[in-house]
């Protein structure tokens, strides 16, 4: 491209100044990138505590307790995020150190699901259904895996559950998601349900607990 | 610093058709957009704002929202193009610096009394609501001193703000009170939860995409106009390759994204944050844009500008402020406040939107006559 502007060559088409720009967004761009490499994206904060951490979005209202009631604790404990506007996504990490649950019941995750699911029974809410357990291996890590409904005004709302063991943490853990694209149909269970709850399942970084 | 523009600078006295036919195109998108919220039951909108995308849109209702994405940016993008050519001819037929910068600041603070008094009523939104209009007006208050520094700052300058905004911390202001609350939302968190203190189009990205226009519009005004027709296949290369990266960046689903792809559905690569612009985003719409401009010049090269339809698309380019202030009111068709009466399906709304092209194609042409005749009284419309 031939320039007639003097004041253009000199300025943004010469090598140094051209180098200079690539040189000053590579620098700041990449720094931004390093710095922040572990951060949250924007809009999105970092719940961190009892040895995990898992990113949500800004625009969901976060709630914690321990399981059954109470505070949570280092044993066990819940954590839930919910974003309810024409859609409703649910999700939550519940974790329980084996110790802590009944001896009666199998100490592994499939044995945490039971667990859980036996809290919530008598928390009063009411599942109405428990689909097939499945397993899968995803990072080296066992998980058992189940869909669940939920009860909720006569209808049963569609939602999925894992549970696995974390040798960092030492704890089960179990990640629960209720995703319903549109609550005016709110039986209708999402086909993204799934992805969505692999992708929260990827979130989920582990700290070793002290 | 003062950008030295020889005083013989005469070229480009007429006008770039394909920047015209460029901004008429997207502003018929632009109205297509408007005219759909205004009458049909379901809209898409305030991607960004919420993390999903509205469920109740299917693909059709979708994509006819997501082709108007194209239009924010292209606007935006062409008011720096506009800046910098309308600069340059200024500076070469004499004017001093400081009638410029004043010149440029009253066309700003008018369209920012624009979009309080004709913009937000329209929308049924409150006087307060910042807009593109608004952003557009402080950005070129902003560029009334920025303007003078080396071009390769600004260049820098606008690349950076774009990357790098995803990571800006304005947490130092506080949100707990209004004036805090609306000076996040207008520098860079848009949102809509604190009326009338709302904000879509916060300043901080969007200076930057004026900016990258800013840098094309000193270019174009620098080059012979033999020279700039051959651009046609540079910018069609640029438009798909920032089209291609806006693939890889969807793909990779972390940085540039602000709202992740959850799924490998269509309607979840497509569904990306315009409020504020990511960078996917802003690689779709600015890859786009330039595929326009390359099809503008096409247009130019093969003489079809004064043709029906392209005619009227290069009219509508022409006075853009006018054809965005009126065709809100056209196809709003009711008294600010007044709900709509009933709704329309997507047949009668994409006909009442063809009508409303017509009719704004009359005005459009009018009002040029008019501007032409009064080119003073009517300078900053």
């Amino acid at each position: 491209m031939e320039l007639k502007n003097d004041y253009l060559k000199a300025s943004l088409l010469s090598r140094r100044s051209l180098l200079s720009v690539i040189l000053l967004i590579g620098a700041v761009t990449g720094g931004n990138l390093w710095i922040h490499s572990g951060d949250p994206a924007l809009g999105y904060a970092r719940y961190t505590g009892y040895g995990f951490s898992i990113d949500y979005s800004q625009q969901m209202t976060f709630w914690e307790s321990g399981l059954g009631g109470g505070p949570p604790s280092q044993s066990a404990g819940t954590v839930q995020f919910t974003y309810q506007d024409g859609t409703l996504e649910q999700y939550g990490v519940i974790w329980v150190k084996p110790g802590s649950m009944s001896t009666y019941i199998d100490q592994t995750a499939a044995g945490a699901l039971d667990y859980v699911f036996a809290s919530i029974d008598m928390s009063g809410t009411q599942i109405s259904e428990r689909g097939e357990t499945r397993t899968m291996t995803r990072e080296d890590r066992d998980i058992v895996y189940q869909t669940f409904g939920v009860e909720d005004s006569g209808f049963t709302i569609p939602g999925l559950i894992g549970a696995w063991y974390s040798e960092e943490a030492e704890k089960f853990m179990i990640l629960y998601l209720i995703y319903v694209p549109d609550i005016s149909q709110i039986e209708v269970a999402s086909p993204e349900l799934e992805q969505r709850w692999l992708g929260y399942l990827d979130a989920i970084e582990y700290q070793p607990t002290s | 610093m003062t950008t030295q523009v020889p005083k013989s600078d005469v070229r480009l006295s007429s006008r770039l058709q394909f920047i015209d036919f460029t901004r008429g195109l997207v502003m018929m998108i632009m109205a297509w957009d408007h005219v759909s919220g205004f009458w049909m039951a379901v809209h898409g909108g305030l991607e960004g704002i919420y993390p999903y995308r509205n469920p109740a849109l299917d693909l059709t209702l979708f994509l006819a929202r997501f082709v108007s994405h194209w239009c924010a940016p292209t606007f935006v993008f062409l008011s720096g193009v506009s800046l910098a050519l309308s600069v340059h001819r200024r500076l070469s037929r004499g004017d001093n610096q400081m009638d410029i910068s004043l010149h440029i600041i009253k066309r700003g603070l008018l369209l920012l009394v624009f979009e309080v008094l004709l913009v937000a009523p329209a929308f049924d939104l409150p006087y307060l609501y910042f807009g593109v209009i608004a952003t557009i007006g402080v950005s070129l208050i902003i560029f009334s001193f920025g303007r003078r520094l080396p071009i390769w700052i600004i260049l820098a300058a606008s690349l950076i703000i774009i990357l790098n905004h995803q990571w800006l911390d304005l947490g130092f202001i506080p949100m707990d009170v209004a004036w805090g609350h609306y000076l996040r939302r207008i520098l860079h968190e848009p949102g809509f939860t604190w009326p009338p203190y709302f904000a879509l189009y916060p300043v901080i990205p969007w200076v930057g995409v004026m900016g990258l226009g800013w840098v094309f519009g000193t270019f174009l005004q620098s080059s012979e106009r033999e020279r700039i027709m051959e651009l046609k296949l540079p910018l069609a290369a640029t438009g798909v390759t920032s089209i291609a990266l806006f693939f890889l960046v969807r793909w990779m689903n972390g940085y540039g994204n602000l709202v992740r792809r959850w799924s490998n559905g269509i309607l979840d690569w497509l569904y990306v944050s315009k409020y504020p612009p990511s960078i996917a985003f802003l690689l779709w719409t600015l890859g786009g844009a330039c595929l326009f401009m390359a099809l503008g010049l096409l247009i130019e090269e093969r003489d079809w500008s004064r043709r029906n339809i392209s005619g009227a698309i290069h009219t509508f380019g022409r006075v853009p402020l006018f054809f965005y202030l009126t065709h809100l009111w056209l196809y709003r068709l009711r008294l600010p406040g007044t709900p709509v009466p009933f709704y329309l399906d997507l047949w009668q709304t994409l006909s009442l939107w063809a009508v409303g092209l017509v009719v704004l194609w009359v005005l459009c042409a009018r009002y040029e006559r008019l501007k032409r005749r009064y080119p003073r009284f009517l300078q900053y419309i």
